[in-house]
């Protein structure tokens, strides 16, 4: 006769079954762990476009490399990581665009800052990753 | 009976095994919430930081239009206008179309009075140049200087001695005024300068008035950790005095 083990009426069926399901839930548990970071952190690349775009913008702005209205000379001076479109609309010289087509499978920042070239203009600009 | 214990057993494990699931994804699921504010708090900082940035530039870029010349360094902001300064109407139409533009454009509101004050904070030490005159308001150690064409015939003071500090260095094509003294607030001490052609009137603040052709004066006022703003609402130009070099210079 088997000998009860435990003092379980069930024998230790049951708490292997219980290991067992341990075991898998720690397995799941440290593969949702693993894969955290990657959820959680998933805005960042959208973040440093965010962060880096504007801030190409703000330092020519202080340069006066703005000033030109010339959209191919500006997006010369951009970083290559990115694309950009760039719109610029000023009050004497009127709506200067370029052809760039955005794409719709991507993250695009956009965003539009007012600035001083001896007339009033304001840029938008469109940007994503590669 | 036992089979139904066994069973028992099996349901209350999935059950912890369940809500264990649960409390975690419900966990996980807050803390990306928290992560996407994180991310959109971040973005319109990044957003407005920007827009005040560009602002504060192109103000500066539109205040060089004036004529006036702000440096700052340690102990002094020295601010050097013409007196009478024919660019300021220019300036203020220039710096009014701009706000005009960014108000209509922006969904932004300036408070823009007295664009063509020079503001420091928090004394209120005020300059601003207003047809054949030079206005220093709240100012109690302040240093005056400018050059004439002519000679300095006469320099005559009338003052009262008290605590406000007031340094001239005004030199002509020969002679010269200069001297420090102590004037009394409350007195409206003056200095006479070749019979009126230029005449400094100092109480709590100073005006320098100039009855001839213009001339380019220098005001250099004493400050202790101050800052300084362009027109008296835009409080976001205020700017520290080692900004100011950058910025404002």
């Amino acid at each position: 006769m088997k000998k009860k083990n435990l003092f379980l009426n069930s024998g230790n069926k049951g708490m292997w079954f219980t290991v067992d399901a341990i075991f898998a839930l720690l397995l799941v548990l440290v593969v949702i762990m693993l894969s955290y970071n990657h959820l959680n952190y998933s805005n960042m690349p959208n973040a440093a476009i965010t962060l880096d775009v504007n801030d190409q913008f703000i330092v020519m702005d202080k340069l006066n490399e703005l000033d030109s209205l010339d959209i191919v000379a500006i997006k010369a001076e951009l970083k290559d990581k990115y694309e950009y479109k760039i719109e610029i609309n000023c009050e004497s010289s009127g709506l200067i665009n370029d052809s760039s087509a955005i794409p719709e499978t991507k993250f695009i920042f956009s965003n539009e800052i007012p600035f001083y070239a001896n007339e009033n203009c304001r840029l938008r600009y469109w940007s994503w990753l590669k | 009976m036992v089979k139904i214990k066994k069973g028992m057993l099996l349901t209350l494990g999935l059950m912890l095994i369940a809500l264990e699931l649960l409390a975690f994804f419900a966990l996980m699921n807050t803390k990306n919430l928290d992560s996407n504010d994180f991310f959109i708090e971040m973005y319109e900082y990044n957003e407005l930081n920007t827009f005040f940035s560009v602002i504060e530039k192109n103000s500066q870029e539109i205040f060089d239009l004036s004529g006036m010349v702000v440096n700052v360094n340690q102990n002094n902001v020295i601010i050097n206008s013409q007196v009478p300064n024919s660019n300021l109407n220019y300036y203020e139409n220039e710096i009014n179309s701009y706000y005009d533009f960014v108000e209509t454009n922006f969904e932004y509101e300036f408070g823009r009075n007295n664009v063509t004050h020079l503001i420091l904070e928090p004394s209120s030490v005020t300059s601003y140049v207003r047809g054949d005159n030079l206005f220093i308001i709240n100012t109690n150690n302040t240093k005056i200087e400018f050059e004439i064409e002519d000679n300095i015939t006469s320099c005559n003071w009338n003052t009262q001695p008290g605590e406000i500090k007031i340094e001239v260095d005004i030199k002509g094509q020969s002679g010269s005024c200069v001297e420090t003294k102590f004037v009394d607030s409350e007195y409206l001490n003056n200095l006479n300068i070749n019979s009126g052609d230029f005449i400094i009137y100092i109480n709590e603040s100073i005006r320098v008035k100039n009855n001839i052709n213009p001339i380019n004066v220098t005001a250099t006022i004493n400050k202790n950790d101050q800052k300084i703003a362009l027109g008296a609402n835009l409080t976001y130009l205020a700017l520290n005095y080692n900004e100011a070099i950058t910025i404002l210079k």
